[in-house]
């Protein structure tokens, strides 16, 4: 059966996109308002997946003694759920690094936090930094640490007991670091 | 019933509209250029010209090459590892020297991976700016922690930001090393969306083509099962950079 085209029905061909634009428009431009929003108020995200970024920081900033995490990373590529965290190695407040064990303990911490408390994350990948001054106004960050650390491996070292920090962070492959990091 | 599936195609053109073309609409378009550089003749003799630069490997077989600079970088590097490997894909990773001496987890499993290491220099200044003796340092100290990552000396350079001179390029070959650029490149560090990327990407490829993408890009590694689905349903097979020169002129 053959429906003739009247002007109603040829009008209503356009209302059903145009409303969806209207209504669509609107949500699409708060969502990235909001997103906007979560990366201005809140550095120490990277802001790829924030609503996991943001459990992760704060797991993460209150396991540690001295809550120096600076910035958590994370994102699912395909169903690999990833995870960084940057940490400062120089101690907050005060003028002095933190030296290779301590290193070790933070680090050690923070891979078991992110695993523990985040299943779905099959990498955590930690590192370390501190700041270089380039000059009076500027100053980045130096890498003095970092270590990639596997969920398989994990749930190996996890049954076993009494694990020194340096065994544990070491049997996640090779770890950096630098030289002008404090033996103790 | 016509009616209502009118609506249904009506609406999903709308909503399409809205998701993929509407994203790419709001990015200019690519400033149309050249694929290979002018001074860079297309015959299969001067791929390699006077200083061993390659843009793209003139060939008729549909092989391309994925390459990947900066990095490694902690956190993005094993997602876009997970990526290749879950696609049988395997790149080129032009890493920076210093990077990779502080990461050097993730140059191991760059290279477990099969993947191929290029130099990218030590440092990632821009290298047209530095005295001759500053970018020789700059090459050789970047050649020198990538290839004891590979066990063997790396003969492949890009440099960083693409930028070159003569001298440049005269140094690098008299190191030894190929200067590798490209002649697809969706300009990923500008922000754009995983659609314009994909789209970008597509348009440029050809075959013996060379793909520039960057490794700390989280929407690269949104667009990169796409770009590498689509470009397999286009015929081409993935290959690294050295296996693109390998199969020159078939």
């Amino acid at each position: 059966m053959k429906t003739a085209l009247t002007p109603v029905r040829t009008a209503s061909w356009f209302l059903l996109p145009l409303t969806l634009v209207l209504c669509t428009a609107p949500s699409l431009a708060l969502a990235h308002a909001h997103v906007v929003e979560v990366m201005r108020i809140q550095p120490w995200v990277e802001g790829v997946d924030p609503v996991l970024e943001n459990a992760l920081f704060e797991a993460t900033y209150r396991a540690l003694p001295e809550h120096n995490v600076l910035k958590v990373y994370a994102f699912a590529a395909g169903g690999y759920e990833s995870a960084g965290i940057r940490f400062s190695a120089r101690v907050p407040h005060q003028a002095r690094d933190l030296t290779a064990p301590e290193i070790a303990h933070e680090a050690a911490i923070l891979i078991r936090t992110a695993f523990g408390d985040f299943p779905a994350v099959e990498e955590v990948d930690v590192w370390g930094t501190i700041p270089v001054s380039l000059s009076q106004t500027k100053a980045i960050e130096s890498t003095v640490f970092s270590v990639s650390a596997d969920r398989d491996t994990y749930e190996q070292l996890v049954r076993q007991r009494a694990l020194s920090d340096e065994f544990f962070v070491g049997a996640f492959g090779r770890v950096w670091i630098a030289p002008q990091v404090p033996p103790r | 019933m016509i009616r209502a599936w009118s609506f249904a195609l009506a609406a999903a053109a709308s909503v399409a509209m809205l998701a993929g073309p509407s994203a790419g609409a709001a990015q200019p378009a690519p400033k149309s250029r050249p694929l290979v550089a002018p001074h860079a003749v297309q015959a299969w003799q001067s791929i390699y010209d006077a200083d061993d630069q390659i843009w793209h490997v003139p060939m008729t077989r549909h092989l391309i090459a994925l390459t990947f600079d900066d990095g490694p970088y902690p956190f993005y590097t094993p997602l876009l590892l997970h990526v290749l490997e879950r696609s049988h894909v395997a790149a080129t990773f032009f890493c920076v020297g210093r990077s990779a001496q502080q990461f050097p987890e993730l140059m191991d499993r760059i290279v477990a991976s099969g993947d191929e290491i290029g130099n990218h220099t030590f440092n990632h200044y821009k290298l047209n700016g530095l005295s001759d003796e500053q970018i020789a340092e700059q090459i050789m100290e970047g050649g020198a922690i990538l290839s004891t990552f590979v066990g063997r000396p790396i003969d492949l350079f890009r440099p960083p930001h693409g930028r070159y001179d003569k001298r440049v390029l005269e140094i690098a070959s008299a190191m030894g090393y190929r200067t590798v650029f490209w002649n697809d490149s969706p300009e990923d560090t500008k922000n754009i969306s995983p659609t314009l990327e994909v789209q970008r990407v597509l348009s440029q490829a050809r075959p013996g083509g060379i793909v520039l993408l960057h490794s700390g890009q989280y929407r690269t590694i949104e667009a990169l099962p796409v770009i590498i689905d689509k470009l397999r349903a286009q015929g081409y097979s993935f290959v690294t950079v050295d296996q693109l020169l390998a199969s020159g002129a078939l």
